[in-house]
């Protein structure tokens, strides 16, 4: 009997919570959140002012003891591979909405350089359905769309997010440089694969006989290779570029003749 | 419903029982509280916590069950769930589970389960209470003699992040675990074991697997060594390099009459397996003292190694002294470093009257804190075996390389007890940290000291049945009980709690 009178405290209610949560291929939900200034707040920051960009989140908690040591790689692979780029954006979210000081700690123990927004939890239950998830990587399309949703810590999956931020950039280079733009006289081809390593292929096509130069930059603009220079003859080309000894990162392939110049970024992975 | 369904043959069973032998026992937790809920414009709430746990005991067949009740005004957040059920059969050699059961392989590298009695985790989101657990959902089955022990389990781990009412069930359970463990005793002295387990998780194709090798021996009276090398059966075996999926765990005991002592080494790459079914041990000195529990270093599978030092000696009369060395390095892209050294010494002036004192120094880059130095001195004094007094204090500060000033973190609680089943205390804690806050929607950071008031009273009405009611307000922070790390949350107002076993 003395079960029964337990069981008897008990009042029979039952619900259930299913949060919402959006995934891949739906449209991004806005947010809006102070930013990080120093160790206090900042300017506010929204989704609507990168409208036309590809957006980078990094979903942290400030003194999450995991995200402090898995950072660094939002700092040192996702972000500056494309922090020059200004179709990219990177925004760390704190999701356990803590002070700023905690904040600018975290800040200062991952090295992180890219813009951080303050008690951001309630993107954290938009784009996951729950506060359990942290230490997660998102990526938005400039088309507003979500790409990319992580499952697991940012150090687990960070080349598949450069792979999905690539091929968004990729995608508005492709719109921006679309074929008709380039001149008839000759043609630079998107390398593949691409993100590569070690290896990747560079197709080229040209109307005439040109004197053409085929040369790879890094991103501060100093030239790491010359796949091809001379005389070529009309006609398609392919020449492979072998990047072994190279960091990771973005590059830039340029095609160059007396009628034109044409560019485009190819991205190593190691 | 399924609920009731339980509940109903629970009782059924129960009444259909009347055997001297069956055995129904069980135990309850109520809690009830009313205070502040960060984040929302709507911050006070009255919230109430119940957890029921329920034996069915007959010779070797068992059940159990346990019920979890929560319940605000806010309907979105309340559940009343059926959130473990059991079935056992247990004999000398044998014991088959079906249900929800704890299961550890080997030392916890590649799986481990616990329940912390009485224990209560609150979401950091709506501040939702459930119990805090991680049991596996499935089926083990086990034999053992003086020879072998062999278990076999497939089974579901909680993840519990997220409470009972999360829909759909297996966001809850989002990895399927298949194992096999096998000891064997060689001699009385000397185990060996080894480990196979495969893991699939949702929305990741295709499975894990890995291997283990564990080993336990008394190599000599008064001291013995232990040790596991856990790996991903796609790694090179014994390949110790950050390209590899491995966890070595490597330890020794030792005492020799009153000293005693242990060493033990860590070595942890690319480890967290699944959303973090395994808690290889974490080597961090795990403190009762609420400045250095909080300051606790939070194991990080992906890449760590280290080391803790400990001995002890006690002497006559009761006295003691412990010291404590500890180290861990995280680099997984970017090299943290923990370090500390603690030394506590317990001191009997005589029955009435005992002293005990602590002083701990570390660093911790993962925080940002530089020569953190901790003490404090607990007094407890009793009277004539019928009444007594005991004062903690506690101080704690450390620098931080980007701020100016030292930050400081003041502990004193104060206890008077009638013994032995009255207990009431005032603990107020104090801090200049300013990464602290007194309010958790603001995003100003606060200067001014901090300060922590609450006001204690336990009672024992009888060995079954204790009520304890907090008022004031409590500070929240990382908190590690028995290896398992977790976020306790702010709390300002009152709580009860009233717990039974029957």
């Amino acid at each position: 009997m003395k079960t029964l009178k337990v069981l008897l405290l008990i009042i029979p209610l039952l619900s259930v919570t299913a949060f919402a949560q959006i995934a891949v291929g739906d449209t991004a939900i806005t947010f809006s959140y102070d930013s990080l200034s120093g160790n206090s707040t900042g300017e506010s920051v929204s989704l609507e002012d990168y409208a036309g960009k590809v957006v980078y989140i990094f979903f942290y908690g400030a003194s999450c003891p995991h995200c402090i040591s898995n950072g660094p790689v939002t700092e040192s692979q996702i972000y500056s591979s494309f922090k020059d780029d200004t179709n990219f954006v990177a925004l760390g979210m704190d999701t356990w909405n803590y002070t700023p000081s905690a904040n600018a700690a975290f800040r200062n123990s991952t090295g992180i350089t890219y813009t951080l927004l303050l008690n951001a939890q309630q993107s954290l239950i938009d784009y996951y359905g729950g506060s359990g998830y942290y230490d997660r990587s998102v990526v938005i399309g400039a088309d507003g769309i979500l790409k990319y949703k992580g499952t697991s810590y940012v150090n687990s999956d960070y080349e598949q997010v450069i792979e999905a931020i690539q091929t968004e950039l990729d995608a508005l280079i492709i719109s921006a440089e679309s074929e008709p733009d380039q001149p008839e006289s000759m043609k630079l081809q998107q390398n593949y694969p691409n993100p590569f390593n070690p290896s990747t292929v560079i197709s080229y096509k040209l109307a005439e006989n040109s004197r053409i130069s085929l040369k790879v930059f890094d991103m501060l603009g100093r030239e790491v290779a010359t796949l091809a220079n001379g005389i070529k003859a009309a006609g398609s080309h392919s020449v492979t570029f072998n990047a072994t000894g190279l960091s990771s990162g973005i590059y830039l392939y340029q095609l160059k003749s007396s009628s034109g110049l044409l560019t485009r970024k190819m991205m190593l992975i190691k | 419903m399924r609920i009731f369904v339980f509940i109903s043959s629970f009782v059924l069973l129960v009444l259909a029982s009347t055997s001297v032998k069956a055995q129904v026992y069980g135990s309850n937790t109520f809690e009830l509280q009313y205070g502040n809920l960060p984040f929302e414009d709507d911050r006070e709430l009255t919230t109430s916590y119940d957890q029921l746990n329920l034996f069915y005991d007959h010779d070797k067949i068992s059940f159990y069950g346990r019920i979890e009740h929560f319940l605000t005004p806010k309907n979105d957040r309340n559940y009343l769930e059926l959130t473990q059920k059991r079935f056992q059969y247990q004999d000398d050699n044998f014991r088959v589970r079906v249900g929800n059961f704890y299961e550890t392989l080997g030392r916890g590298l590649l799986l481990r389960s616990y329940d912390i009695p009485g224990s209560v985790y609150e979401d950091a989101y709506d501040r939702t209470r459930y119990a805090f657990n991680r049991d596996l959902e499935g089926a083990a089955i086990g034999y053992t003699n003086n020879r072998i022990q062999i278990n076999l389990l497939r089974a579901k781990p909680l993840l519990n992040t997220f409470a009972p009412n999360t829909k759909p069930d297996s966001l809850r359970r989002p990895d399927l675990i298949d194992a096999v463990q096998t000891n064997f005793f060689l001699t009385e002295d000397i185990t060996l074991g080894g480990i196979f387990m495969r893991s699939q998780t949702d929305g990741f194709s295709g499975s894990r697997e890995f291997g283990s090798f564990l080993f336990d021996a008394n190599v000599i009276e008064g001291v013995s060594v232990f040790g596991e090398y856990a790996f991903n059966t796609t790694s090179k075996l014994f390949s110790f390099n950050a390209a590899s999926d491995y966890a070595l765990y490597l330890g020794t005991n030792f005492y020799y009459n009153s000293l005693g002592g242990s060493l033990e080494y860590k070595n942890y790459q690319n480890f967290r397996l699944g959303a973090g079914y395994n808690d290889p041990p974490s080597l961090i000195k795990e403190h009762t003292y609420p400045l250095l529990n909080r300051s606790t270093h939070v194991l990080e599978t992906s890449d760590e190694t280290g080391i803790q030092a400990e001995a002890y000696y006690n002497f006559e009369g009761g006295h003691s002294i412990t010291l404590n060395y500890t180290t861990a390095t995280n680099e997984v892209f970017k090299k943290f470093e923990y370090r500390e050294y603690f030394v506590e010494g317990y001191y009997v002036v005589d029955n009435f009257l005992s002293f005990k004192g602590f002083l701990d120094f570390a660093k911790d880059d993962l925080k940002g804190e530089e020569n953190r130095i901790t003490f404090g001195i607990i007094t407890d004094k009793t009277f004539d075996y019928t009444w007594g007094l005991a004062l903690d204090l506690q101080y704690q500060t450390f620098d931080r390389s980007f701020e100016p000033d030292r930050s400081q973190n003041y502990y004193a609680s104060l206890a008077f007890s009638y013994l032995p089943d009255l207990t009431l205390s005032v603990v107020v804690e104090a801090s200049s940290d300013p990464q602290e806050t007194d309010d958790p929607t603001t995003t100003v950071s606060e200067v001014d000291t901090r300060f922590w008031l609450g006001g204690n009273v336990a009672y024992k009405f009888n060995s079954d049945i204790s009520l304890d009611l907090f008022a004031g307000k409590r500070r929240g922070g990382p908190a590690c009980t028995s290896g398992i790390c977790y976020e306790i949350l702010d709390f300002e107002g009152v709580e009860l709690r009233f717990s039974t076993r029957f």
